[in-house]
């Protein structure tokens, strides 16, 4: 316990309880103001729990709750006079779980474990995921890949799974446990398949891979082999998991002589940058975003006056804002009250264990969003988009991408 | 618990907490009292549910603190064992704004900076704005008489409630004041809320005033090497009929934390910034500045500036108000933790009154950081200590008793702007002593008494 409790001490210790970051929580309003699914909660209870260890070196408090439900979308660190990142406090209270107490783990999370350690997809749905690329041409030689990481696939899933789970817990519940022991029965997840978004999603892919293709860029595309590159696992807690499948990935790419990869979501490009290298061996490829590689200067206007919804992980996380610049140089933009460095999570995190915490952040946003008046609301994560997705106005920015 | 079973069936169970997990958040807030877990802690949903939460623990004398932001420097929000806590957190709705009229009616639990992004659509403000702003509560402002940087020009709190909605103990709601700017009634219950630290009622919304948004403002900087300078600087700037938005001051300390944090260095020689505002209407304010400057450059500051670009503006005011923030990086150790005086002086005797302070510490040897709003006098000093050493926190106390006397001297007060809570129980006694007003303690008492008469809200607080 010794190395995340330190780790957790270092970082809950600099708390000074002045509640800055209760104020940017969105889990604190969306969850009806209880203190615990709150920033500053999350700090509380570290403090109480590493007390607790230090006199009985065992923890008996329930940390569940408080720590699954933080969205890690960073505002509380932005707004911290002390530099506390009460979302790294709820990172490393997961691994605790994890680790020592198992009791206070989450079936859905546990059985979403299970199957991407068994099919390198959480939903099983690897061949699936590949459809979209159906009639594209892919440079076999290259290795250079395009890396979706089933990001934008998996999302025509998510919604209806949500809303299943949101009308129908106690099933849901027991089915959970059930399934935790069967883990192949998670095939009935084509149940819950959205044609409408997937389609969308599908799209989008074959938009961005062109997009990058128009540039003359070659690309590998791995098909049905591509795997998730196991973000759950590690948002999860589940750390000895990720370092192995972390490194089954990275064989696969050196398998497949990749050299640079390709990756088109904030999510995915962040486990590559920041992760990846602290848990795979030889995890030494060039990591790049695909909007880096297009040429910009050549993408035409936008007649649409457009706001832009700054995913928590681009601009807080990876610090990359290089979308609102691109959209400032094509069309005219309106921001949100919350932008920059402050923008608002989308709640998407949440959606699989909390939805109702979820669906009331996203409601929050996607209303900021549209009390801009502007005519589009542009986003860049598939995420953020499924999220936000309550009109039709609401638009991935490669969507709205066109060369002169 | 007896309690928590009645208690369910006035709240869903979304809005009642019990469980251990899920009440230590609601044991601390910003001070560094540490107080018990209460038996529950209750979210309402509306005045009705917070009606027959009060009448239920009044029947059964249960002890209830009422929490905001849960921001209070001085432990006026803690709870103590066997309690009840209300959060307002759900009293979270702007009501009402009438512009023409000027007030603007807003629940508890709304944010200052929410409502102030919301004035700030039509055009106003509402004027106090405690450095805690961004969290902290109408309620709990109101309870506390919180000030802030404007206070120089717009005073404190109680210049702007015009009213407030309130639940007695015993579950009786009222309203106190109203929405005119006028009003002869008898005895003026609403200032007597003000201030009161949730210890007579529990406030649940309010009626406040609101100001147009200067037109223009300006902003003075200039570097001193003596604190004396910047008294003097201010005091002739007043003499002269300007009244200055803001006037601040900060010490070398703070000065280093600013340039270590922030990036805005200073003249290493200097060892005092003052921060000067000045608002007016467009075509008025440049001959106004031009003369607060003349002032300000007649006492040899070491170096000066004006500025009205409002990016420049933003970064200093932003330093300025985050300047507890940056003093963070002043600690020794991550054990150590900062305690804020709050004591205020006559702006005419706020250098002396430094001096003193300063003279007090060579018995003490504490690190100390002085810093605050010195157009009304009111000085923050920031003590580096360490509230796990039980010897250290003793003359911790004694020097902040000390302080509070060199205030009382100079006919100041022991307590500006951040309220008694747990943290002044004693200075509030030197303070009436101070000035052979004891009286006044019976008074409150008794005051107490008639709103509270089984002293279930916040019971130990302020006056015991």
């Amino acid at each position: 316990m010794n190395k995340i409790l330190e780790e957790l001490k270092k970082e809950a210790s600099k708390c000074i309880n002045c509640g800055f970051c209760d104020s940017v929580c969105p889990t604190f309003s969306a969850s009806g103001y209880k203190g615990f699914i709150s920033a500053r909660g999350r700090v509380n209870l570290a403090n109480s729990l590493i007390k607790e260890i230090k006199n009985s070196s065992n923890f008996s408090l329930n940390i569940s709750e408080a720590y699954y439900s933080c969205l890690g979308c960073y505002a509380c660190f932005e707004v911290c006079p002390a530099g506390v990142n009460a979302g790294k406090v709820s990172e490393l209270g997961r691994k605790l779980i994890i680790k020592y107490r198992k009791d206070q783990k989450k079936y859905l999370a546990e059985l979403l474990v299970k199957i991407i350690l068994k099919y390198k997809d959480p939903l099983g749905l690897s061949k699936k995921c590949a459809e979209w690329s159906q009639g594209i041409e892919i440079d076999e030689k290259s290795n250079i890949i395009f890396y979706t990481g089933h990001m934008y696939q998996l999302m025509g899933y998510s919604k209806k799974l949500e809303k299943f789970m949101l009308d129908n817990k106690l099933i849901f519940n027991l089915s959970l446990k059930f399934l935790n022991y069967f883990p192949f029965l998670n095939k009935f997840s084509s149940y819950f398949y959205d044609k409408e978004i997937e389609e969308r999603m599908n799209n989008i892919l074959k938009k961005i891979f062109n997009l990058l293709k128009t540039c003359n860029i070659n690309l590998n595309y791995l098909k049905e082999k591509e795997p998730y590159p196991g973000t759950l696992l590690l948002d999860f807690g589940y750390e000895e998991e990720f370092e192995k499948y972390s490194n089954y990935v990275t064989k696969l790419f050196h398998e497949n002589n990749v050299e640079t990869i390709v990756t088109i979501d904030p999510h995915t490009l962040e486990l590559f940058k920041f992760h990846y290298p602290k848990y795979a061996k030889d995890f030494n490829f060039n990591v790049v975003y695909y909007l880096d590689l297009l040429n910009v200067s050549n993408i035409k206007k936008f007649d649409k006056r457009v706001t832009y919804h700054e995913p928590c992980h681009f601009v807080r996380r990876l610090n990359y804002n290089l979308h609102l610049k691109i959209l400032k140089e094509i069309t005219e933009v309106i921001m949100p009250l919350h932008k920059g460095r402050n923008t608002l999570c989308c709640g998407g995190p949440d959606a699989m264990l909390y939805p109702e915490i979820s669906e009331n952040i996203a409601c929050n946003r996607f209303n900021e969003l549209e009390r801009t008046g502007a005519d589009y609301i542009i986003t860049s994560c598939p995420v953020c988009f499924t999220n936000l997705y309550k009109s039709n106005k609401v638009f991935d920015l490669a969507e709205i991408f066109e060369y002169q | 618990m007896d309690i928590i079973k009645q208690l369910t069936s006035i709240l869903d169970k979304n809005s009642l907490l019990y469980k251990k997990e899920e009440i230590i958040p609601y044991s601390r807030d910003a001070s560094f009292f540490k107080g018990s877990l209460p038996l529950a802690v209750t979210i309402p949903n509306n005045v009705e549910e917070l009606s027959r939460i009060m009448k239920l623990c009044y029947e059964n004398e249960i002890p209830v603190y009422i929490r905001g932001g849960g921001t209070s420097l001085t432990g006026a929000s803690v709870p103590f064992e066997n309690s009840i806590v209300i959060s307002m957190a759900k009293f979270d709705k702007i009501l009402e704004l009438d512009t023409i009229s000027r007030y603007v009616v807003a629940e508890a639990g709304v944010r200052l900076e929410n409502l102030n992004s919301y004035l700030d659509m039509f055009g106003y403000f509402y004027p106090p704005d405690p450095a805690s702003s961004i969290a902290s509560t109408v309620g709990g402002t109101i309870s506390t008489n919180a000030g802030g940087l404007r206070a120089a020009m717009y005073g404190t709190t109680k210049e702007w409630v015009l009213g407030m909605e309130v639940v007695f103990p015993n579950g009786e709601i009222t309203r106190f004041g109203g929405k005119v700017l006028k009003r002869s009634l008898g005895y003026d219950l609403t200032a007597l809320m003000i201030g009161s630290e949730g210890t007579l009622a529990v406030i649940t919304k309010a009626i406040l005033k609101i100001a147009p948004k200067p037109r223009k403002i300006g902003r003075i900087l200039a570097y001193y090497d003596e604190i004396e300078k910047v008294g003097e600087a201010v005091a002739k700037v007043k003499e002269e009929g300007i009244t200055p938005m803001i006037a601040e001051f900060m010490d070398k300390i703070a000065l280093e934390s600013i340039k270590k944090t922030k990036g805005i260095s200073y003249p290493e020689n200097s060892n005092v910034m003052l921060i000067l505002d000045i608002a007016s209407e467009e075509s008025s304010l440049d001959p106004l500045l031009e003369r607060a400057y003349k002032i300000i450059n007649s006492l040899n500051p070491i170096q000066s500036k004006v500025t009205t670009d409002p990016i420049e503006m933003e970064r200093i005011y932003l330093a300025r108000k985050g300047i507890l923030s940056s003093l963070l990086v002043e600690r020794e150790s991550m054990n150590q933790y900062m305690i804020i005086g709050d004591i205020v002086v006559p702006p005419s005797k706020l250098a002396i009154t430094l001096k003193e302070i300063q003279e007090c510490n060579k018995n003490f040897y504490f690190k100390i950081s002085l810093l605050g709003h010195i157009g009304d006098g009111n000085i923050h000093i920031t003590i580096f200590t360490d509230p796990n050493d039980v010897e250290l926190m003793k003359k911790t106390e004694e020097f902040l008793l000390e302080t509070g006397k060199i205030a009382l001297k100079h006919e100041g007060s022991v307590s500006a702007e951040h309220g008694i809570g747990l943290e002044k129980k004693k200075l509030l006694i030197e303070e009436f002593k101070a000035k052979n007003s004891l009286v006044n303690l019976e008074i409150m008492k008794q005051i107490k008494k008639v709103f509270d008469p089984k002293n279930i809200l916040n019971r130990g607080k302020l006056l015991e």
